[in-house]
């Protein structure tokens, strides 16, 4: 039995207008057509998206959990870069 | 995993074409098709682990992968609907809602998903036997009839008891699994108890 799978796609959904498009899940698919059609019939049915992008999962880079370390801890010390880190008399209410 | 979801779609779908009403028709016709995503959704879970969609396949066919025998069960009359989607789909919920919170991410997502479309599966299954049990006498019996099947194949789907259930210490340890069997099947009893009384129905066992 042959092990040929239909290619991997990565389905992103936006909600509605004015938010941003957010993943919903994968599927498999001959083509784009067929996985936008796909997506509309598994992630859609019930009013959640009015827009839908198909990527090809390949196409995809993701970092390496193993390197999260470098590359997101330098983050964690940088207490400056946040507004709760300056001082403001109490009597400026918002800024 | 519980993928064999795709199983309800022959099962159920096969009385789509003998719903009683249009309304029945089209809330059946939306579960199986929910039933058919739920199955991909699991099956996608799977793949995540590095298992293609053809093998999972194979190993449905040859008898590898096991699936609940909840599935083994005909279905004898329209009252059977109602039953499982009360029964049955109550008791998968009860089952997946823990699972939502299951340490296995893609297994969580899916989880998620599914419950998000899975009460109304219950409800429809109710609504049918509500409206059974207000009927005729015989559509009353109908009622009892596929409750008086299907209760015990529903309590069997909670898995053997804690104390026979070879998976559940390591699954609980990896935090695969949230709640132990009998602590579901103790959860579904108290749930659907009330639902049998309100609706005139009697729970085989207190016959």
């Amino acid at each position: 039995m042959s092990k040929k799978n239909w290619p991997l796609w990565e389905i992103f959904v936006r909600s509605k207008n004015g938010l941003e498009h957010r993943h919903f899940g994968s599927l498999h698919a001959a083509d784009e057509e067929m996985a936008l059609e796909n997506a509309r019939d598994v992630y859609t049915r019930r009013n959640e998206g009015v827009s839908i992008w198909v990527v090809e999962s390949k196409h995809i880079t993701a970092s390496n959990p193993e390197n999260n370390g470098e590359l997101f801890e330098p983050a964690q010390d940088k207490v400056y870069r946040h507004p709760t880190f300056y001082d403001l008399p109490d009597e400026v209410k918002h800024m | 995993m519980r993928i064999p979801k795709l199983l309800v779609c022959f099962r159920e779908g096969n009385w789509i074409t003998r719903a009683p009403s249009l309304r029945r028709k089209v809330a059946l016709l939306a579960k199986v098709q929910d039933e058919a995503g739920h199955g991909l959704y699991l099956y996608s879970a799977c793949e995540t682990l590095g298992v293609s969609r053809e093998e999972l396949y194979e190993q449905l066919h040859t008898g590898k992968a096991k699936y609940s025998s909840i599935f083994n069960y005909p279905t004898v009359t329209w009252a059977d609907m109602g039953a499982i989607g009360w029964l049955v789909d109550g008791a998968a919920i009860i089952n997946q809602v823990p699972l939502c919170n299951t340490s296995y991410g893609p297994y969580a997502g899916a989880m998620i998903r599914v419950c998000k479309e899975e009460s109304f599966h219950q409800r429809q299954g109710y609504e049918i036997m509500i409206k059974l049990a207000n009927g005729t006498a015989e559509q009353k019996e109908m009622a009892q009839d596929a409750l008086n099947r299907w209760w015990w194949p529903s309590l069997m789907m909670l898995g053997p008891t804690d104390a026979e259930s070879i998976h559940t210490e390591q699954s609980m340890k990896w935090k695969l699994k949230r709640k132990s069997n009998d602590d579901l099947r103790q959860q579904f009893i108290d749930q659907t108890v009330p639902q049998a009384d309100l609706i005139g129905l009697t729970i085989p066992n207190l016959i």
